[in-house]
C-alpha cells in the first residue's frame, strides 16, 4: 500500500464520497443559508416562467441531470419534547441533485455555463462564491455537500442522455415495430436502413 | 405585502413526477447507529430496499448533522439536533406511494426510523405515513429531464436501445429473412 | 496585456515540459530509481542536479548530447524526507497515485496492478533521459546507474523508448504534434492549439493550466486574480505533474480487427475505416478537413490543427468516437467549447519495443507499445477527466457507456460510424480486443530547479 496515500479522504472515480453514488448515478447534496430578501426572491424564481425556465432548458440541453430539486425551508418541523423546539432566523435552501457524469465536470458545467443561473438560485446565499472562478465554487461545494448514507438509482448503468435518447428512438421506432412483422424481408431489410440512418444519434 | 407565488403551483411536481422530502430528528446519540443501520440497507452488492417499490427512479438517506453557517451570516442559526433527511423522486402522487413504502418496507422502515424523535413504534403503516407527512418539506422547483416517463418506461427504452444497438452491429453480417427474425424476436413488434 | 501574460521562468522549469524533445532526440530512456534512505538519496540528487535540463532556448545548434529530467513519486518524495506536511499539499491523486487509482482508470483485468510489470508498482523517482542518439544516450545510462549504485540506491525498471519512422506510434499513425498552445511559450501555436473563439479565431491557454505557480483559466475570470492550488512553496513554483503509463499495443490484433470489419464496409475500404477510428489519417491529415482523402498533409504548418467539429455536428465525417475528436473535443460539446477547454494535456509519449513488420497479422510475442506522458496541473481535472469521461466512456458525446474503440479498455464498447450522407446508414464496428492493455506508471511530481535543489537539501519546508 502506498504510504502517502493515508494522507487523503477516500473519493470515488468521480470525486465523489462513495456513498453519493449507485452505478453512473451521482448524488448532490447541499444546504446554505439564505439571506432576507431570498426569502422572497427565491419563490419568484421558482415561479416565473421567464426566469427559471431559461436555466431550465439549459440543464436540459446539458443532459446530465436526471432529477434534481430546490427547497426553502422556514421552519424545522417539531414533533415534541425532547425534540428543540426552534425558531430559524434565516432561511435555508436545500438543494439536490441526480446525476451523472465526474463530479468536477458536473461543477465545471454549472460554473462556465450556468453562471447566470447559478446566480438567481444561490446569489442570495451567505457565503456562496460566484460561480466562476470555478476553484472557490468547488470548494464550497466541497465543504457543505453532506454525503448520503443510502442513495438508490432504479436504473444505475443508465444516464439522463441514454434515457432520453432511448425515448427519441422509441418514437422513431414506433412506425417500423408496428409494421415489421408484415413486411416482405427484403422492404423490411431496406425500411431498417433507413431507420438506423435517421436513429444514428440515439442508438 | 408578499405574495406566495409558490402556492399557485405544486413544487412537488413535474409531468407525472412527484418529489418528496422528510426532515425528521434524530434521537440523541443516535447519529452513528443510524449511518450504520443505513449503510447496511442493501450493502456489498444487494439489492436496495428501495429496489420493492417500482416506482422510486432515485432515493436517498442523508445524515445530516445540522445547517451551513457562513461566517458572514453572523451567529449559527440550527436546526436544534441532527435530523434525517429522506427524499425521493417517484411516479404519480406522494400519499400512496408513502403507503407503500410505510407497507412493503415495513423491516427498512423499523429500523430507520426507531432513531427518530417520536417517530410511532413501531415505525411503519398508517402512523409512520403520517410521521412523514407531518416532517414534510415542500418543494420550490422540481426538474426532470423526462418528467412524463415511468421507471417502467425508462426500463423499457433502454432495454429496447440495447436490442436494436447489438443487432445495427450484427446486421451487415445477416440475410434480409435472419434480419427481420431477430428483429421480432429482440426488439420487438407490436 | 492580459492579467495573464506572466513571463514564464523558463530557467527554473524543466525542459522536457514545454519543448517536444522527440523532435530533437532519437532515445528516450526512463530510468526509475528507488531510494533506500533519505541521505543516499539526497546525495545522489545532488550529484545529478546540475545534469538536469531547464527550458531556457538553446544557443544557436547546439544541444546537449543527453538531457537529463527528474521526476518523483509521492512515496519517492517522502522517501527523500519531504515532511508529512508539505506533502499534505499537493493534490490527492497524486498522493493515492496511479496504482490506487486503477479502478478510476479502468486498469482492471489484465490491465489490473498485479499484471503490471514488477518494477513499475511502487516507482519512487525518473530519470528521463532523451540522447540524440545510442551513443550519447548508453554514455548517459552509464553514468546514471554508476552514480546509483555508489549512493546505495537501486534501479528498479528502464523502459527505453524511441520514435519510429515518420513519427508514427505502433498502429501505424503519425502521432504527437496536436498539441495545446501555451501563452508565453507557445503563441504561434494557438491557432488549432488553443481555444477556439467566435469567427475563427482562437487563443493559447493560460500558462497555470500547465505549469504550476501561474494564473490558470480560472485565475483570469476571477476578480481577485487568485492562483490555482499548488504544493507549498518553494516546491509550487514551476513544476507540474505529469503522468506515466507503459501501454503495450497488440498491433497483430488491431490490423486482424480492423482488417475483418473492413471488409463490410464502404466497398472495403480498410484506410479510411483507420482513419474513422482515429479521426486521422495515418499520415495525420484531420478527417474534419479531409473527409475522403488525406492529399498531401504538413503536421507542422501553421493552422495544420485549426479544425472544428461544429460543422461535422453528426460525425459524418470524423465520428463522434474517433479517438481525438473524444481526446480533444474542440467545439464538440457545444456551449462554445467552454466543456473542454479545461481539460488539456501536454504529450511527450514516446513508443518502445520494436515495430511488427508490415503485413504481419500474427502476434511474435514481442513488447511494444506506447510510454504514454504527460504533463498537466490537475491530473483528476485535465488527465483523468479524458481517461475517465471521455475516453473510458462515451456519454458526454451521447455515445452511451462505448469506449474509445482504438484504446478498448475493459468492457469493450462498439464504434459507430456514421455514414457519410444523410442517407446512408451508419456502421456499427464490434467490441473488440482490447488492443491496448495498461503494464503500469504513475503520478509523478516535476519539480522546478529551485524547488529540486530544495528536495536535494532536504529543506523543503
Ligand atoms: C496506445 C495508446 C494510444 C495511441 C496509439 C494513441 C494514438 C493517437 C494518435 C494517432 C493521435 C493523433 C495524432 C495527434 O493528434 O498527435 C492521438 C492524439 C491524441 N491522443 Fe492519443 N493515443 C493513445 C493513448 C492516449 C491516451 C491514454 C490519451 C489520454 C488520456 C490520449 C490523448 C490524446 C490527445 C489529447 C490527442 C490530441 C487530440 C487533439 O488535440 O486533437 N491518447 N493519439
Amino acid at each position: 500500500m502506498n504510504a502517502t496515500a493515508s494522507l487523503t479522504t477516500p473519493t470515488t472515480a468521480t470525486g465523489t464520497r462513495p456513498g453519493n453514488r449507485d452505478g453512473y448515478a451521482i448524488a448532490i447534496t447541499v444546504f446554505s443559508t439564505v439571506k432576507w430578501w431570498g426569502r422572497a426572491a427565491l419563490p419568484v424564481v421558482f415561479t416565473v416562467p421567464k426566469i427559471a425556465p431559461q436555466t431550465i432548458s439549459t440543464l436540459q440541453r446539458l443532459s446530465f441531470i436526471h432529477f434534481a430539486r430546490w427547497s426553502l425551508i422556514r421552519e424545522i418541523p417539531y414533533n415534541g419534547a425532547p425534540q428543540p423546539e426552534i425558531k430559524l432566523r434565516h432561511p435555508h435552501l436545500y438543494f439536490e441533485s441526480n446525476f451523472n457524469g465526474g463530479w468536477e465536470e458536473y461543477i465545471d458545467a454549472f460554473s462556465h455555463i450556468l453562471t447566470r443561473g447559478m446566480w438567481l438560485f444561490w446569489g442570495s446565499s451567505y457565503g456562496f462564491p460566484k460561480a466562476l472562478p470555478t476553484g472557490p465554487f468547488k470548494a464550497y461545494i466541497k465543504a457543505n455537500e453532506m454525503e448520503a448514507s443510502h442513495f438508490y438509482s432504479a436504473y444505475p448503468q443508465a444516464t439522463a442522455t441514454q434515457i432520453t435518447r432511448a425515448l427519441e428512438l422509441d418514437e422513431l421506432l414506433a412506425d417500423l415495430r408496428a409494421r415489421a412483422a408484415d413486411m416482405p424481408p427484403d422492404e423490411f431489410a431496406a425500411a431498417f436502413g433507413t431507420l438506423m440512418a435517421e436513429a444514428q444519434r440515439c442508438c | 405585502m408578499l405574495l406566495d407565488l409558490t402556492a399557485l403551483r405544486d413544487g412537488n411536481r413535474c409531468g407525472q413526477a412527484s418529489a418528496f422530502m422528510a426532515l425528521t430528528p434524530i434521537k440523541a446519540g443516535h447519529e452513528d447507529l443510524l449511518r450504520a443501520d443505513l449503510e447496511a440497507l442493501g450493502a456489498g452488492d444487494g439489492p436496495s430496499p428501495l429496489a420493492r417499490l417500482p416506482r422510486t427512479h432515485f432515493g436517498r438517506w442523508v445524515v445530516c448533522e445540522d445547517f451551513v453557517t457562513d461566517p458572514s451570516q453572523g451567529g449559527a442559526d440550527t436546526m436544534g439536533c441532527p435530523h434525517l433527511i429522506f427524499t425521493c423522486c417517484i411516479d404519480g402522487d406522494i400519499q400512496s406511494y408513502l403507503e407503500e413504502l410505510c407497507a412493503e418496507l415495513a423491516p427498512e422502515t423499523r429500523m430507520i426510523w426507531r432513531h427518530c424523535i417520536n417517530a410511532p413504534d413501531p415505525a411503519e403503516g398508517a402512523d409512520l405515513v403520517r410521521y412523514l407527512r407531518h416532517n414534510q418539506i415542500d418543494t420550490g422547483l422540481f426538474y426532470s429531464a423526462y418528467p412524463n416517463t415511468t421507471v417502467g418506461e425508462v426500463r423499457r427504452v433502454l432495454r429496447q436501445q440495447a436490442a436494436l444497438r447489438a443487432l445495427a452491429v450484427d446486421a451487415p453480417m445477416l440475410t434480409a429473412e435472419e434480419l427481420q427474425r431477430r428483429f421480432l424476436a429482440e426488439v420487438g413488434g407490436s | 496585456m492580459t492579467a495573464t501574460a506572466t513571463a514564464l521562468d523558463l530557467g527554473d522549469i524543466q525542459g522536457d515540459i514545454l519543448r517536444a524533445y522527440g523532435n530533437a532526440y532519437g532515445r528516450t530512456s526512463y530510468v526509475f530509481v528507488t531510494i533506500r534512505d533519505p541521505t543516499g538519496g539526497r546525495d545522489w540528487l545532488r550529484a545529478i542536479a546540475d545534469r538536469v535540463m531547464n527550458a531556457a532556448p538553446w544557443p544557436g545548434a547546439e544541444k546537449p548530447s543527453c538531457a537529463w529530467n527528474v521526476a518523483f513519486s509521492a512515496p519517492g518524495l517522502a522517501a527523500l524526507g519531504v515532511p508529512e506536511r508539505v506533502l499534505r499539499t499537493f493534490s490527492d491523486e497524486f498522493l493515492e497515485g496511479m496504482e490506487l487509482r486503477a479502478k478510476v482508470l479502468g486498469d482492471t483485468g489484465s490491465s489490473s496492478p498485479e499484471q503490471w510489470d514488477g518494477g513499475l508498482r511502487h516507482p519512487h523517482v525518473l530519470v528521463t533521459l532523451n540522447g540524440l542518439g545510442e551513443r550519447e544516450l548508453e554514455a548517459a545510462l552509464t553514468e546514471l546507474r554508476t552514480e546509483v549504485v555508489r549512493h546505495g540506491l537501486e534501479i528498479a525498471h528502464e523502459e527505453h523508448a524511441h520514435t519510429l519512422d515518420g513519427a508514427r506510434e505502433h498502429f501505424g499513425f503519425a502521432d504527437g504534434f496536436a498539441q495545446p498552445a501555451i501563452e508565453g511559450a507557445s503563441d504561434d501555436r494557438a491557432e488549432g492549439g488553443g481555444v477556439p473563439l467566435r469567427a475563427g479565431r482562437w487563443r493559447a491557454l493560460a500558462p497555470g493550466e500547465f505549469i504550476l505557480g501561474y494564473p490558470d483559466e480560472d485565475t483570469r475570470v476571477d476578480p481577485q486574480g487568485r492562483l490555482p492550488s499548488a504544493p507549498a512553496s518553494p516546491l509550487g513554483r514551476n513544476g507540474t505533474y505529469m503522468v506515466w503509463r507503459k501501454l503495450r499495443q497488440d498491433v497483430a490484433l488491431f490490423r486482424r480487427t480492423v482488417a475483418a470489419a473492413a471488409a463490410r464496409y464502404a466497398g472495403g475500404d480498410e484506410r479510411l475505416l483507420r482513419a474513422k477510428v482515429v479521426g486521422r489519417w495515418e499520415d495525420g491529415a484531420p478527417l474534419v478537413s479531409h473527409p475522403i482523402d488525406p492529399g498531401t498533409f504538413d503536421a507542422t504548418a501553421p493552422g495544420a490543427n485549426a479544425f472544428l467539429y461544429g460543422d461535422d455536428e453528426d460525425g459524418r465525417r470524423c465520428p463522434l468516437g474517433a479517438h481525438v475528436r473524444r481526446s480533444n473535443p474542440r467545439d464538440a460539446l457545444g456551449f462554445e467549447g467552454r466543456l473542454s477547454f479545461r481539460h488539456r494535456i501536454i504529450r511527450r509519449g514516446m513508443p518502445y519495443g520494436e515495430p511488427l513488420a508490415e503485413g504481419v497479422l500474427e502476434d511474435d510475442g514481442a513488447d511494444r507499445g506506447l510510454v504514454f506522458v504527460c504533463f498537466n496541473a490537475s491530473i483528476s481535472r485535465q488527465f483523468e477527466g479524458i481517461q475517465v469521461q471521455w475516453l473510458n466512456d462515451g456519454n458526454v458525446f451521447g455515445l452511451g457507456h462505448d469506449t474509445d474503440w482504438l484504446l478498448g479498455g475493459q468492457n469493450g464498447g462498439s464504434m459507430v460510424v456514421p455514414g457519410a450522407t444523410g442517407d446512408d446508414p451508419p456502421f456499427y464496428l464490434a467490441p473488440q480486443g482490447p488492443f491496448v492493455t495498461t503494464r503500469g506508471g504513475d503520478y509523478l511530481f516535476v519539480p522546478g530547479l529551485t524547488a529540486l535543489g530544495a528536495i536535494a537539501d532536504g529543506v523543503t519546508g
